[in-house]
């Protein structure tokens, strides 16, 4: 260790600038892309935000402050009811989702750690497969099983009484429930997974030590493997609540239609923010891009507060 | 270790330079590059259309077309026929970036179009061959025609959405389908009972799922529908409307619960368990691969030979001014070919779609195929989806949010029209029009 330390500060300090400009070479690819495909487009669309940009600008936009932002949040005229009723779909979606596919996923998670070798790597494969398949083949299945009156899955939900003779697509409340089935049977999987490669850190000694203090499969959950887990546990809800609040493609695609004002289903019933945004894009009106803008700035803000509250929840009970 | 730490250094740096490369090879004048003739002085122009009219028989009159168009024009290398779907095509026209010379695409989408991209002036084509240009449906061309009197686009082909009627199902259900044509809407009415007395589904619902249904419906009493707007609001009155409701909660007693448009109902339809099915004439070719015995029908009329119902889509060619005038003349002489009246009735007679030259859909040597001959009734009577190229508004979508709610009974057919028309003065406001 000395020998080496003296041979660093032995360096000169051109080679030392010739090694750093290398790996600042090497550096430079990723930094290039973030800059051009993240970084540019970010800064640029907040400050389209607060202009009346719009497919006839051709170059050429006007300042207006904060005209778009008040237009989107003041309720009068369809964008606005139609982002507002967006973000309400969004109010019933992010928990419901969230609670069920976390809920799930540690659960398979826990049953799953003790199985042995064979069972863990076959149901493993099991419950991956979904995030596996492209989302448009899932949600084009999901479509046949809940057709009114043939869909298995419907029919199964009708048998015990949920969504008799609904057409769940097109029934408000239905519609985002049947958004938050699709996300949970796919996501799912992977939750699974990162959680299950959580529960392989924790030491089986922890365990055997509980179990000689006689400690129930309860208490073992409850005092180990959870509080252990944490970490991780934050880590997956953290990215859950991030995805969830920008849902596009699984309500997209069971909405899909040729006609702007069409996508979110009739009534707007499985309506988000982003698909508004989508839908303010194409329809080509005044300041369209700005307010698609704007909403895509306010949808941020509510990522990075939520987010916020999260960490500084964290923070105070670690 | 220091030979893999050089190594990698090396991995880094040719990285780096493939990135840097591709970043600078998509840089450059944005439009114009490759927009000029090659060294032989020739074109290599580029045409955007709809992914079915490069397939099949569509697409072999295509390659016809184009093969016929090189030879005949000097100054014409190729022409690269690029398809893409709906969702594509309007997503990169608004792009902006590395334009087509010319496309094809829904009349809809012509303001947009018009706002975002330099379209070509194709008034010299019109003006230069009064015989060609007289051929259009007149509605057609005055929809083409911009508020300065300039055309900025070509139409093409249309339709209107059909009945198909499953015929071994009808024979099932003790229908004398050859004899028994859809004339009015009591006829379809009594047409579905007869189906669900069989045990078969009659039909899908009319009324969610998507606007074609309902605003078919509605558009059976187009001759009494004032259809324009006046400050920002439609001329359309809700007592207008009110029969479309009406005929859309009757409808509902037939539904099986599956959406038009949707997989279930066409394969319902498919298999035998579904008696009519609304779909587009472009669907057809579907049934006739799967083996399905059909016939088609127009939406129809509440008297007999009445106004029949439907809303008519359209669909035009636009050309992207290129700045180079040789470039826009071959452009404008594409276009030109395109409406023309051999090419559009080679189109009906193969095809069997509508095309928008009234010559054409009046020429008894076009209608070979049924399908041609029902949309060429249907031409006739229906109503226009939007004020094509005069508004961006396509008002009768707003009754895909209401026929829902009326046929829930969450509203009456007479809120049901009210609601609607509130709606597509929410739309007029949001456009600015």
């Amino acid at each position: 260790m000395k020998k080496k330390e003296k041979q660093t500060q032995k360096k000169p300090r051109g080679s030392l600038k010739k090694e750093y400009l290398m790996n600042y070479l090497g550096l430079l690819p990723f930094f290039s892309l973030f800059l051009v495909f993240m970084l540019y487009p970010f800064v640029y669309g907040i400050a389209m935000s607060f202009t009346d940009w719009s497919v006839s600008s051709r170059g050429k936009v006007n300042f207006t402050g904060l005209a778009n932002y008040k237009f989107i949040l003041s309720g009068e005229g369809v964008s606005s009811e139609r982002f507002l009723t967006s973000l309400k779909n969004l109010l019933i979606y992010v928990p419901v989702t969230l609670l069920i596919g976390m809920s799930i996923a540690l659960m398979l998670a826990l049953i799953i750690n003790n199985l042995g070798r064979k069972g863990y790597g076959f149901f493993r494969g099991v419950f991956f497969t979904p995030y596996a398949l492209p989302l448009f083949i899932g949600a084009g299945i999901w479509q046949w099983f809940m057709t009114p009156g043939t869909g298995r899955v419907s029919q199964l939900f009708a048998k015990i009484g949920i969504g008799v003779g609904v057409d769940w697509a097109n029934t408000a409340i239905y519609a985002i429930f049947m958004v938050v089935l699709i996300d949970v049977w796919h996501a799912t999987g992977f939750n699974f997974v990162i959680l299950n490669a959580g529960t392989k850190d924790i030491s089986p000694d922890l365990y055997d030590a509980a179990e000689l203090d006689g400690a129930t499969s309860w208490q073992k959950m409850r005092y180990i493997t959870i509080p252990l887990l944490e970490p991780i546990i934050f880590m997956v809800v953290t990215y859950g609540f991030i995805s969830a609040l920008q849902v596009y493609d699984i309500p997209y695609i069971l909405s899909s239609t040729t006609d702007a004002n069409g996508i979110g289903g009739p009534g707007q019933v499985m309506l988000f923010p982003v698909m508004e945004m989508v839908r303010n894009v194409y329809l080509g009106s005044p300041s369209g891009l700005g307010r698609a803008a704007a909403e895509g700035v306010i949808l941020m803000g509510i990522i990075l507060l939520i987010t916020l509250i999260q960490f500084r929840f964290r923070r105070k009970n670690v | 270790m220091k030979h893999r730490n050089n190594g990698k250094r090396m991995i880094a740096l040719i990285l780096t330079l493939v990135m840097v490369c591709t970043a600078l090879s998509g840089c450059g004048k944005g439009d114009d590059s490759g927009k000029k003739a090659s060294s032989d002085g020739g074109y290599d122009l580029v045409f955007w259309t709809y992914s079915d009219m490069v397939l099949n028989d569509q697409g072999k009159l295509m390659d016809q077309w184009v093969k016929e168009f090189v030879e005949e024009n000097d100054d014409v290398n190729s022409i690269t026929v690029v398809a893409k779907d709906d969702a594509d095509l309007l997503t990169s026209l608004m792009a902006g970036v590395g334009l087509p010379d010319m496309f094809c695409a829904s009349a809809r989408d012509a303001m947009s179009f018009q706002r975002a991209i330099d379209l070509l002036d194709l008034t010299p084509i019109y003006e230069g061959d009064k015989e060609w240009a007289d051929g259009f449906y007149k509605g057609a061309r005055a929809a083409a025609t911009n508020d300065e009197g300039k055309n900025f686009a070509v139409p093409f082909m249309s339709f209107v959405p059909l009945i198909f009627r499953n015929t071994d199902v009808l024979e099932k259900a003790g229908i004398d389908w050859k004899n028994e044509p859809l004339n009015t809407w009591d006829d379809f009415y009594a047409q579905c009972e007869k189906v669900k007395a069989a045990g078969i589904d009659a039909t899908h619902s009319w009324s969610t799922g998507h606007f074609t249904c309902p605003a078919g419906i509605l558009a059976c009493d187009a001759p009494s529908l004032t259809i324009g707007h006046e400050n920002g609001k439609t001329t359309v009155k809700p007592e207008q409307c009110v029969r479309a409701f009406e005929t859309m909660l009757t409808m509902e007693k037939y539904s099986n619960g599956t959406t038009y448009g949707s997989q279930a109902a066409t394969e319902a339809f498919k298999t035998g368990a579904l008696g009519f099915l609304c779909a587009g004439p472009w669907t057809e070719p579907d049934y006739q691969q799967a083996g399905v015995h059909y016939d088609i029908q127009l939406i129809p009329a509440y008297e007999k030979d009445g106004w029949t119902g439907g809303c008519q889509g359209q669909d035009w060619m636009y050309g992207v001014d290129s700045k180079d005038a040789g470039r826009n003349d071959a452009i404008r002489r594409w276009l030109k070919k395109m409406g023309s009246f051999e090419t559009q009735k080679a189109f009906t007679k193969v095809i069997g779609r509508s095309t928008l030259r009234q010559d054409v859909m009046n020429d008894p040597e076009a209608l070979t195929l049924d399908v041609a001959k029902v949309l060429s009734r249907g031409l006739n009577a229906g109503m226009p989806q939007m004020e094509f190229g005069h508004s961006s508004v396509f008002w009768v979508s707003a009754i895909a949010d209401v026929a829902p709610r009326v046929t829930s009974g969450e509203l009456t057919p007479q809120q049901g029209a009210e609601e609607f028309i509130k709606a597509v003065n929410a739309l007029y406001t949001e456009a600015g029009e």
